[in-house]
């Protein structure tokens, strides 16, 4: 009976004290920044420090992956894609181009460890996604109505980072791209691609502290058919070993490679 | 081998690969060259190979000042065998080797034609 009392003046106490925790669980999301002219801002605000820092991945559903996402048994490889895809994983990703400093590709360079900034520069038509990964590598989307070059045409040299059209619908950021080379793994995970590879990407900011991909890929040398997958990328104020310095640090793999046993393979699996 | 050893081992063998330019899409896309043995005699070859949208594989061979279109390039992707026969001439079959190796990848096999047959080994330019 003494229990039951102290539970009846307890619990409403309790409630009272956990009032001010609830209440920042539910307390809504800051609103995505915007440019003076009213465009939002898919980067860093004025006097703010941080950058885009972690990520998930175009297929499978784990934490930062969207929950509609291909399962990695569900992606419609070409049969040589999937044999390639598959031996890719038996050996631990270990022939990953990245982690010999090569460009990262499109969708890769804003899915490092070391997170990205994007620079939105309308009065010159363009916006650019600048890597914090191994090959400091950086992106321009041109969003000045360009069309995609023909990659049947000869005279198309297909490029790293992929040739790209960009527009806005509202306040998402629309980029088309395509023309891009064989030398990148474009993707995390080791997601073959070819010469025909077109990807439309879509860039959103839903809230201050959320960056939202979404991504079709179109690339029937590679794929049965198009398919599509996203993630979202956190804002963040941490470098990837933890170091809370609101800024991107310095990085060239070319010189203290961090992802070395990345290329061992199996063997640099634990025991 | 320890951690460090292999670490240094990694690092010379990236180092040595730094300036190639592999291909990582379909594996048979790109440049090749090589030999084929000929009556004990290594002719050089220069083969280049295409993906198309329809998954067929085109390209040619370039040997001896001759250029030869390839024709019915098959790669079975359950164990990386390739076969393949040249426009009037003869023909090949191997598998690919180091497929995922930026420097190393090749195609080893043998090339024969109604009367003869030898080795044709190509690496991966």
């Amino acid at each position: 009976m003494k229990n039951i009392k102290y539970c009846i003046i307890a619990l409403p106490l309790l409630a009272l004290l956990a009032l001010p925790c609830l209440a920042q669980d539910v307390a809504p999301a800051k609103a995505a920044p915007r440019l003076a002219n009213g465009m939002v801002n898919l980067g860093l605000p004025p006097g703010e420090k941080g950058f885009w820092g972690n990520s998930g991945s175009i297929y499978d559903r784990g934490r930062l992956s969207h929950q509609t996402n291909l399962l990695e048994s569900e992606i419609p490889f070409q049969s040589w894609a999937k044999a390639l895809y598959d031996y890719r994983q038996a050996n631990n990703q270990a022939d990953d181009p990245h982690a010999r400093c090569m460009p990262p590709g499109p969708t890769r360079l804003i899915e490092t460890v070391n997170g990205f900034e994007i620079l939105q520069m309308p009065e010159l038509d363009r916006v650019y996604f600048v890597g914090g990964g191994g090959p400091r590598t950086w992106r321009v989307v041109y969003t000045d109505g360009r069309p995609l070059p023909d990659i049947d045409n000869p005279d198309t040299i297909p490029v790293y980072m992929g040739y790209t059209s960009g527009r806005w619908e509202g306040d998402t950021l629309v980029v088309e791209s395509n023309g891009y080379n064989e030398r990148t793994w474009f993707a995390q995970g080791g997601l073959p691609h070819t010469r025909f590879l077109h990807l439309t990407e879509r860039f959103s900011r839903p809230d201050r502290d959320t960056l939202r991909y979404e991504v079709t890929v179109d690339d029937p040398g590679a794929y049965t058919r198009a398919w599509s997958g996203g993630f979202d990328v956190v804002w963040t104020y941490n470098s990837w070993d933890g170091t809370e310095a609101g800024e991107i640090h310095e990085y060239f793999c070319q010189d203290n490679n961090r992802d070395v046993m990345h290329m061992l393979g199996n063997e640099s699996r634990p025991d | 081998m320890n951690n460090y050893r292999k670490t240094l081992a990694v690092l010379f063998a990236a180092l040595l690969g730094g300036e190639s330019l592999a291909q990582e899409g379909h594996p048979l896309t790109g440049s090749w060259s090589g030999n084929r043995m000929v009556d004990g005699k290594a002719s050089r070859i220069l083969l280049v190979m295409d993906l198309q949208r329809d998954q067929t594989i085109t390209g040619y061979v370039l040997e001896n000042g001759k250029r030869s279109a390839l024709q019915n390039v098959e790669l079975d992707a359950s164990d990386w065998s390739v076969s393949f026969t040249l426009d009037g001439g003869y023909g090949v079959e191997g598998s690919i080797a180091e497929l995922g190796s930026q420097t190393l990848r090749s195609i080893n096999g043998t090339w024969t034609n109604g009367t003869g047959s030898g080795e044709f080994s190509v690496d991966i330019n």
